[in-house]
């Protein structure tokens, strides 16, 4: 698996970079670019997901399939490989944000930042348990209109259940079964996720 | 005989398609050349064999371990591949695909690789996108030499390229088959590549094996008769396989063993003969 991490590395190098180099840059920008921060964290997690379009593009699907990897791996490297993403994502963000707060002599709360990329990471996570089985299956146009759709979905489902269940939703953030339980709930949605992620693969192979 | 590739009763379907129940044995230490025209199911067959697409029906083994076991996984490792197109990512160079190789192969030889570059000609430090296709293609071969594999599995690795590259291309699968325990099975419809390497034929037509002979036999088994028009009636029907008229009277290609004595045979090549089965077929 360590081989196809860094053919990803290698092959995402580029946008690793010029997606550092911005988050750089917002944090040295004016007031009012959590956002944008944030906003970075999670295209870095889901980066991903330009993976697969490399891999279709230049052929690799098929011929990686002749190498000795097993379809386990070749499944389990994607995943391997957003989480990675999400961990390194997560570092530059806090990071960035601390520096971002500095340079404005904003006061730093450090629990508040905590949360701020726990609640990024979230929903990279969220994104990648969708994103890796719709891009296992399709091809990657078809694979961005469906992840829109459904990321819209969750998008709206979550701002209509935190405008009604708002204070709850703080209660249970600041709670003490908020962190294992929503590990917890991410495990689960890992495996849903790459089990999905497997048979698609198969199918594919199946059909192709 | 021991086989590096047994081939049962495999039977692919597509929209449009059908690759039709192939049985085929793949002799350890010979070079065997598939050929067909395009279309004729050429690729699907290695694909199959490589595991990269599953069969309606049939199976089929790869060096004594069936494609589809878990163990395939291992046998893998005595496999060089070479598909008809780059598969390395755009934008990787030689040193970094060196690098992923080590970590996929384990008798991976560093060393090895890095003479068949030098021989090749190949910047190391150039993406892979920036390659003419001969370029990306010495790559593919190179890799697939470099892992003390013992069966090479190839689709049209000699197409697209000068000649020069390609009389290159097939010193090397000569020189990898001198170690008898090495098998190379190649697609191609360059012919006259085949020609200069290969122990077998198969010929594969809208789906199905036409042919599997050993290319000796081929040689031995059709001919090339010039002959006048009152020459040609005295051939037996049977013996005529296909015959073209032009200035000097008559080239019949032709059955050898059915031909009557004192007739004096031209040599046919693989491509002629291919050519006119081809016609038989149709």
């Amino acid at each position: 698996m360590k081989a196809l991490l860094l053919k990803d590395v290698y092959t995402l190098k580029f946008n690793i970079i010029i997606l550092g180099f911005m988050l750089a840059l917002f944090a040295v920008m004016n007031p009012g670019i959590e956002i944008a921060i944030n906003y970075g964290l999670l295209m870095v997690s889901i980066m991903a997901i330009n993976s697969f379009s490399h891999d279709e593009k230049s052929k690799w699907n098929n011929y990686s399939i002749a190498l000795p990897y097993g379809d386990n791996k070749l499944v389990l490297s994607k995943y391997a490989l957003a989480l990675a993403l999400i961990v390194a994502g997560s570092i530059a963000h806090f990071v960035i944000s601390l520096i971002s707060l500095t340079i404005r002599g904003i006061d730093i709360n450090l629990e508040l930042r905590y949360i701020e990329v726990a609640i990024v990471v979230i929903f990279s996570i969220i994104a990648t348990t969708i994103s890796i089985p719709i891009f296992t299956k399709t091809s990657n146009e078809k694979g961005i209109s469906i992840l829109a759709i459904m990321m819209s979905i969750i998008a709206v489902a979550f701002s209509a259940f935190a405008e009604k269940f708002g204070n709850e939703i703080i209660e249970f953030l600041s709670g003490k079964y908020f962190i294992p339980i929503t590990i917890f709930a991410l495990a689960i949605l890992f495996v849903i996720s790459f089990n999905i992620s497997m048979y698609l693969f198969k199918q594919r192979n199946k059909i192709s | 005989m021991d086989y590096a590739i047994e081939i049962n009763n495999i039977s692919k379907q597509y929209k449009g398609f059908l690759l039709d129940k192939i049985n085929l044995n793949i002799p350890k230490g010979s070079i065997v050349g598939l050929v067909g025209e395009n279309g004729a199911g050429k690729s699907t067959l290695i694909n199959l064999i490589l595991g990269i697409s599953k069969p309606t029906e049939g199976n089929i083994n790869v060096l004594d371990c069936s494609n589809t076991s878990k163990e395939f996984t291992d046998t893998k490792q005595n496999i060089g591949v070479v598909l008809d197109s780059p598969c390395y990512p755009e934008a990787i160079n030689v040193k970094q695909i060196n690098n992923i190789m080590v970590l996929t192969y384990k008798n991976w030889d560093k060393e090895v690789f890095f003479e068949y570059i030098k021989k090749f000609k190949l910047p190391l430090d150039k993406k892979f996108k920036d390659f003419s296709k001969g370029m990306q293609m010495k790559l593919s071969l190179a890799v697939a030499l470099s892992h003390k594999a013992t069966l090479l599995v190839m689709d049209e690795p000699t197409s697209g390229l000068d000649p020069f590259a390609r009389e290159e291309i097939v010193e090397n699968f000569i020189d990898f088959t001198r170690d008898e325990n090495n098998t190379i099975f190649i697609s191609s419809h360059i012919i006259s590549d085949l020609e200069k390497a290969c122990d077998y034929i198969a010929y594969i037509h809208n789906g199905k094996l036409m042919l599997f002979e050993e290319k000796d036999a081929m040689f031995e088994k059709y001919g090339i008769l010039k002959l006048s028009k009152k020459e040609l009636e005295t051939l037996p029907e049977d013996a005529i396989i296909s015959k073209k008229e032009n200035n000097f009277g008559f080239e019949v290609f032709v059955y050898r063993q059915r031909v009557n004595r004192g007739f004096t045979f031209e040599h046919a090549s693989l491509e002629d003969i291919v050519i006119n089965c081809i016609k038989l077929n149709k």
